[in-house]
C-alpha cells in the first residue's frame, strides 16, 4: 500500500506470517467444504423402520435441516405436514396413536425457524409439487418464550435458495433491503461455519448419512457392556468419540441418541436428557423483537401462509404452544402477538399458551413434551382436521 | 462489538484497516471515527446516540473556558457525560439503595429500557479529564472536531480502555493526518493480538469453564480446596482477560499507529497493594490520582483520601455495594502497607509477593458475587472438608501452568522485547500465526471481556 513504508524486517515476517494464516485458514475451508451436505443426494426416510433412530449427534444445525428440506423436495409428502422449530421436536405420529410413518404424517422442524422463514419453506415445497396431502401444521413460537424473537424475526439457518424466495407483494426496495440483510447473515455464518473447530473436526472425519440409521433395540452399545479400560473412560468424551475409542457401534451408545430422529422426523423424547425450569427470559424491554405496528406483520404472513393451503385444497393449522412459566399473559410481546391474531380471525388458530403452569404438559420449559402433543391431536380430531 | 468475535476479526478489522491505509491522508480520521462508531453502534442505536451527545457536547463546551467562569464552565462540560454515566449505570444502584418504589422507577423507564452502554465508564472518564486538563490550562481546547472525535472514539481503547488523556493522543492522530507514508508497527501489532486472542480463550476463558463447574454444585456441598480453587480461578480469569485485552488493545493500536500506554505491568507480581495499583489498570490509577486523590488535597489527609479513591474506584468498576466493598477493601489494603512499609518492605520478595497476591486474589470474588453471596462463599471454608469434591488434579495442574507463566516469565522479555536485537519463539511469524489461527477456531468457546461491562 502506498500509505505504508515497512522495514525489511517487518515485511519480511509479514509475508511470513500471511503465508502461514491462509495455508491454515485454507485448511479450515478445504476442510468445512468436505462437510455432506445430506441435502443432495436426499436421505430417505421412508428406508427407515419404524422403530429406527438416524442418529444426529455431531451434526452441525445446517446440516439437520438440510436433510428435512432434501427429504421433503425429493420424496412423496405425508398426509400432514408439521412445520415448526424445536419447540415442536417431540411431536410424533404417536401422538396420533399412529407409527412413524412418512407417508401419514411428518414432522420437518427446523432450528429457529420463525414465520417468514416456514412461509419460504412451503413455497419452496409447493413449487416443487411436495407439500402435504390434506394438512399443514404451523408452529409459531410462543411469544413469551425468547421476548417475541422468532416469530416474525428470521433466523436464517434455512439453506440461501430458500432464504431468497421472495414474498407475495414484495416492494423492489424492501426486498433489496431484505436480501442485503440475508446475504450478510449469510457471510457471517458461513464464518462462524469455517472458523470453528468443531466443523473443522467434522469436516475431516464426517461420513455420509447411512452409517448413523441404528435400530435401538438391537444396537449393542459399549457404554453397556462395562468392559472399557479406565483409561479410555478418563478421556474427554469429545477425544473417545472422535477415535471411536470405545469400539462397537458408535451410535450405538445411548448419549448419542439426544436430538436422535424418529421416523417421522420428529425426536424421541425418552432420550432427551432434559430438565423443566421456569422460562428466565426476563421479558426486558430493551431486548424485545417484537414492537407495535408488528402485529400488522404477524397477520399478513399468517395469511400468506394460509394461502398457501388455501391454494392446493389443503387445512392450515397454526398452533401456538405453552411455555413453562408463572402467568404473564399481559407481556407486551403476548398483547402484540394477541392484536396480530386478532386481525385474521378467519385463520384456524390452536392457542395453548395458558397451559403454562401444566408441569406434566413440558419436557424442558419450551419444549413440551409428548403428553402435550396428544392434547394438540386431541384438539385437531375436534376440529375434524384428522381422524 | 467485541474484540474476540469473528465479526470483528474477519470482517471488520481488515475492512478498517485496508480503508485507512487506502485513502487520502486527510480522510485517515474519518475512517478511525466512523469505523469506531461502527464498532460501538452495533450494541444499539440509542447507546451510539447517547455516545455521539456526550463527544459533541464535551468538545463544544471545552470552548466556554476562558469566557465563563472556570467552576461553572466547568460543572456545564461534564454535566451531559456525567448525566449519562449516572443514568444508565448508577440509577438502578441509587434508586435501590434509596429503597425507591414502582411508581419512582416508572419515572425512568427510559434509561432502564436500554441496557448498560459497554464502556461507558470509560469513555466517560476521556471525556471528563479533557474538560478539567482544558478547565486547567494544561491543553487547549481542540479546534478540530474530527481529531476531537478520533481520540473519544478510537475503538482499540473505547469500550476497555486504557483510558487515554487527550494531550497523549492528539500527537499521534495529528500525525496520521500530516505523515503521508506510515510506518507501522505491524509485525510488534499482529503479535500482540496474536497472544492477546490466544490467552483470552485458553487462559481466561477456560478458567471461567472451571468456575461454571463449581457454579453447578450448592455452596455448602463445596469443600475447603473447592473455595480456594475457585477463588484462584476467579483471581486468574479477571487477570488473564484483562491482560488478553490490553495485549490486543495495543497490537490494534500499532496497526494504526497509534502507540496506547501499556494499562498492565504483570500486577501479581507487585511486593505490595501500592505497587498493584501501579501496574494494575495502570491508566485508571492515574486519571484517579490526578482528577480525584490530587484535587482532592493528595496526602494531606491521606487515610479519608485514598479510602474516598478507592470508594470512587469500586464505584467506578460496577454499580454495587460489593464493588464499593472491593475498592475499599484495597484501600485499606494500600493504607496498611502505608503505615506498615518499613516492616512490609523488609519481607522477602517472595513473600512479600505472595501476601499480595492472596489478598488481591480473595477480593475478586467480590466483582462476582453480592455482599452476602460473598461472606457465605468464605464462610464456608470455616465449615468445609478438606477433600475436594469438585476440582481434581487436571484443574490444579492447569492453575500450576498458569500460575508459572504469570510468576517465572519476564514479560519484558518475551512479550514487549525488540525481535530484531532479542528475538524469541514468540516472535516468530508462524508462532503468531498459528496462535491467531487456534484463537479463530476456538472463538466460539470465547465470552466478552469482563472489563467491557463497565
Amino acid at each position: 500500500m502506498r500509505a505504508m513504508n515497512l522495514t525489511f524486517y517487518d515485511r519480511r515476517w509479514l509475508i511470513r506470517f500471511g503465508i502461514v494464516l491462509s495455508v491454515l485458514i485454507g485448511f479450515a475451508v478445504f476442510s468445512t467444504s468436505r462437510l455432506p451436505s445430506f441435502r443432495e443426494p436426499p436421505f430417505d426416510f421412508y428406508a427407515m423402520k419404524n422403530k429406527d433412530l438416524f442418529i444426529a449427534h455431531g451434526l452441525t444445525r445446517r446440516q439437520e435441516g438440510a436433510m428435512k428440506v432434501g427429504f421433503a423436495e425429493s420424496f412423496a409428502p405425508p398426509e400432514i405436514g408439521m412445520y415448526g422449530n424445536h419447540s415442536f421436536q417431540f411431536f410424533g405420529a404417536d401422538a396420533f396413536d399412529k407409527p412413524a410413518d412418512p407417508s401419514y404424517y411428518f414432522n420437518y422442524w427446523y432450528a429457529n425457524l420463525s414465520l417468514p422463514e416456514i412461509y419460504r419453506y412451503l413455497r419452496h415445497m409447493e413449487d416443487a409439487g411436495r407439500l402435504p396431502r390434506k394438512t399443514i401444521l404451523v408452529q409459531i413460537t410462543t411469544p413469551n418464550n425468547d421476548n417475541g424473537l422468532h416469530i416474525i424475526s428470521w433466523g436464517h439457518e434455512l439453506p440461501p435458495d430458500l432464504l431468497f424466495i421472495s414474498a407475495a407483494g414484495e416492494g423492489f426496495f424492501a426486498k433489496a433491503w431484505r436480501l442485503t440483510g440475508t446475504v450478510g447473515v449469510l457471510i457471517q455464518n458461513w464464518l462462524h461455519e469455517i472458523f470453528n473447530y468443531n466443523t473443522f473436526i467434522l469436516g475431516l472425519l464426517q461420513q455420509g448419512p447411512d452409517s448413523r440409521v441404528i435400530d435401538p433395540q438391537t444396537c449393542k452399545s459399549p457404554e453397556a457392556s462395562g468392559d472399557r479400560p479406565a483409561w479410555i473412560r478418563r478421556l474427554p468424551l469429545t477425544v473417545q468419540d472422535m477415535f471411536n475409542l470405545e469400539g462397537g457401534s458408535l451410535f450405538c451408545q445411548r448419549r448419542m441418541w439426544w436430538r436422535a430422529f424418529r421416523r417421522d422426523g420428529s425426536n424421541e423424547s425418552e432420550f432427551a436428557d432434559e430438565t423443566v425450569i421456569q422460562n428466565g427470559n426476563a421479558l426486558v424491554d430493551s431486548h424485545r423483537a417484537l414492537k407495535t405496528g408488528d402485529e400488522v406483520k404477524i397477520a399478513e404472513i399468517m395469511r400468506a401462509i394460509n394461502d398457501i393451503g388455501k391454494r392446493h385444497g389443503l387445512k392450515v393449522v397454526f398452533i401456538v404452544p405453552p411455555v413453562y412459566e408463572t402467568d404473564r399473559h399481559d407481556s407486551v410481546v403476548n398483547e402484540i402477538f394477541n392484536r396480530g391474531v386478532a386481525l385474521a380471525p378467519e385463520l384456524t388458530v390452536i392457542d395453548h399458551r395458558k397451559l403454562n403452569t401444566d408441569l406434566s404438559m413440558f419436557k424442558r420449559y419450551d419444549h413440551p413434551s409428548p403428553k402435550y402433543f396428544r392434547v394438540v391431536a386431541d384438539e385437531l380430531r375436534k376440529l375434524g382436521i384428522v381422524q | 462489538m467485541n474484540f474476540n468475535s469473528i465479526e470483528f476479526l474477519a470482517l471488520f478489522l481488515p475492512i478498517t484497516f485496508a480503508t485507512f491505509y487506502l485513502v487520502p491522508l486527510s480522510w485517515r480520521l474519518w475512517v478511525l471515527s466512523i469505523s469506531s462508531l461502527i464498532f460501538y453502534g452495533v450494541s444499539g442505536l440509542e447507546v451510539l446516540a447517547a455516545f455521539i451527545i456526550a463527544i459533541l457536547w464535551g468538545y463544544a463546551t471545552a470552548f466556554l473556558f476562558g469566557r465563563w467562569p472556570r467552576w461553572l464552565a466547568l460543572i456545564i462540560a461534564i454535566s451531559v457525560p456525567m448525566f449519562f454515566l449516572i443514568m444508565f449505570k448508577y440509577l438502578n444502584f441509587i434508586l435501590g439503595t434509596v429503597q425507591a418504589g414502582e411508581q419512582t422507577r416508572n419515572y425512568f423507564w427510559v434509561f432502564f429500557s436500554i441496557l448498560l452502554p459497554a464502556g461507558i465508564s470509560f469513555y466517560t472518564f476521556e471525556i471528563v479529564s479533557y474538560s478539567i486538563d482544558v478547565a486547567d490550562k494544561k491543553i487547549g481546547p481542540e479546534r478540530s472536531l474530527i481529531r476531537f472525535t478520533a481520540f473519544a472514539t478510537f475503538f482499540p481503547h473505547l469500550i476497555a480502555g486504557p483510558i487515554m488523556r487527550y494531550h497523549d493522543l492528539c500527537g499521534q492522530l495529528r500525525a496520521l493526518q500530516e505523515t503521508p507514508v506510515l510506518s507501522p508497527r505491524l509485525m510488534g501489532g499482529l503479535k500482540l493480538l496474536s497472544i492477546g486472542l490466544f490467552g483470552k480463550i485458553f487462559a481466561s476463558d477456560v478458567c471461567a469453564m472451571f468456575i461454571v463447574r463449581a457454579d453447578s454444585v450448592q455452596l455448602d456441598q463445596l469443600t475447603g480446596p473447592d473455595i480456594l480453587t475457585k477463588t484462584a480461578f476467579w483471581s486468574m480469569q479477571i487477570y488473564y482477560d484483562f491482560w488478553a485485552y490490553s495485549l490486543m488493545a495495543i497490537g490494534l493500536g500499532r496497526l494504526f499507529c497509534i502507540e496506547l500506554p501499556v494499562n498492565f505491568r504483570q500486577p501479581y507480581l507487585s511486593a505490595n497493594p501500592r505497587e498493584f495499583w501501579r501496574r494494575w489498570h495502570v491508566t485508571l490509577s492515574l486519571w484517579l490520582r490526578d482528577y480525584v486523590y490530587i484535587k482532592m488535597g493528595g496526602r494531606e489527609r491521606y487515610v479519608r483520601n485514598i479510602l474516598i479513591v478507592f470508594a470512587a474506584c469500586g464505584l467506578w468498576h460496577g454499580a454495587g455495594w460489593n464493588f464499593v466493598v472491593w475498592g475499599i477493601f484495597h484501600g485499606v489494603m494500600v493504607i496498611g502497607y502505608h503505615f506498615t512499609a518499613p516492616y512490609w518492605d523488609r519481607l522477602p520478595k517472595v513473600l512479600a509477593i505472595a501476601v499480595t497476591f492472596t489478598l488481591v486474589s480473595f477480593a475478586w470474588p467480590l466483582f462476582f458475587l453480592s455482599l452476602h453471596d460473598y461472606a457465605a462463599f468464605l464462610g464456608q471454608l470455616g465449615h468445609a472438608s478438606w477433600t475436594s469434591s469438585v476440582y481434581q488434579p487436571i484443574h490444579w495442574a492447569y492453575l500450576a501452568l498458569l500460575g508459572i507463566v504469570t510468576f517465572a516469565f519476564n514479560e519484558e522479555k518475551w512479550l514487549y522485547n525488540d525481535p530484531e536485537k532479542r528475538g524469541t519463539v514468540m516472535d516468530w511469524p508462524s508462532v503468531s500465526a498459528l496462535m491467531f489461527f487456534v484463537g479463530l477456531m476456538f472463538i466460539s468457546l470465547s465470552r466478552t471481556f469482563i472489563y467491557f461491562r463497565f
